[in-house]
């Protein structure tokens, strides 16, 4: 770990500790620190600001009133974000818009009777250099097919690649097997490693 | 294609997950490894599974209004006021 992820969470340990005592200032600073990505995450798992705000809401009050049992043995962003994502798909399930349909998932790779692969990479977007990638345009497409994923498999995509939880985090999270996050995560992946491809295909001259 | 133990295309690809996550038993990521380093589509794929994470990481990236966190303390100070936790 770095020293300034080092740094960062032993600040976290200390405002912890004085919020646990009833400093809700303390608690205020960590509110600060980690809002920003939390919202995100929210904004990310309902595509709606309000549901997003009252998400982050909820899940900082919970963190407050569960702060006399959280054993500092996780990170508190990885333990608050757990808690929005746990928010969430609450909110989600409650919407009734909770799809386990595939219809939005692609990438699946075909292949020939002897197991040749039959579908060819595009773009060869692994080849180019990360600093050309990121422009408006392609922003936009993978914010476009994020948001299409079936909901179980992008909340399972955020928490792991946006936010970087651990599988067992994520199934405590999402109530799911680390097996069935994996499986999950590599589909989300496929359908937006392709997404990212025919981005690059339509934009070549 | 590995000499001792070829793997086509369908395996290394099906295999792709575990053996990006280390989970795979030495032999069979050797045998891996060699599949990608000679066969330039199953590369490629490989290249590209492996940079999607990144570039959607940095295109997810967005300031959040002020306001967002203002509203969470606000709505802290109401719900907990003197309350300790």
């Amino acid at each position: 770990m770095s020293d300034e992820a080092d740094q960062r969470l032993a600040e976290d340990r200390a405002l912890l500790a004085r919020a646990q005592k009833g400093e809700l200032a303390a608690f205020e600073k960590l509110v600060e620190r980690y809002t920003q990505r939390v919202y995100n995450l929210a904004l990310r798992m309902t595509s709606s600001a309000q549901d997003a705000q009252e998400i982050v809401q909820d899940a900082f009050l919970s963190a407050y009133q569960n702060l006399g049992a959280f054993r500092g043995d996780a990170a508190f962003g990885s333990w608050v974000h757990r808690i929005a994502a746990n928010f969430a798909l609450m909110r989600l399930r409650h919407r009734k818009v909770v799809s386990e349909a595939e219809g939005e998932l692609k990438g699946e790779l075909e292949y020939g009777d002897d197991g040749a692969l039959l579908t060819f990479p595009l773009s060869q977007f692994g080849k180019r250099a990360d600093d050309q990638a990121l422009d408006h345009e392609l922003r936009q497409a993978i914010e476009g097919a994020v948001a299409k994923l079936p909901e179980a498999y992008r909340a399972v995509f955020l928490l792991k690649d946006v936010e970087g939880l651990s599988y067992e985090e994520i199934a405590e999270a999402t109530r799911e097997t680390v097996p069935a996050v994996k499986s999950r995560l590599h589909r989300a992946r496929l359908t937006l490693r392709q997404a990212i491809d025919e981005f690059y295909a339509e934009k070549k001259p | 294609m590995s000499g001792e133990q070829p793997v086509s295309c369908k395996h290394a690809n099906d295999l792709l997950f575990a053996y990006l996550e280390g989970e795979l038993g030495a032999e069979e990521a050797r045998a891996l490894d060699a599949h990608f380093r000679r066969c330039p589509p199953c590369e490629e794929f490989l290249n590209s599974y492996r940079k999607t994470a990144g570039l959607c990481r940095n295109a997810l990236q967005r300031d959040v209004p002020s306001e967002v966190v203002e509203r969470v303390k606000d709505f802290l100070r109401k719900k907990v006021g003197s309350e300790k936790p």
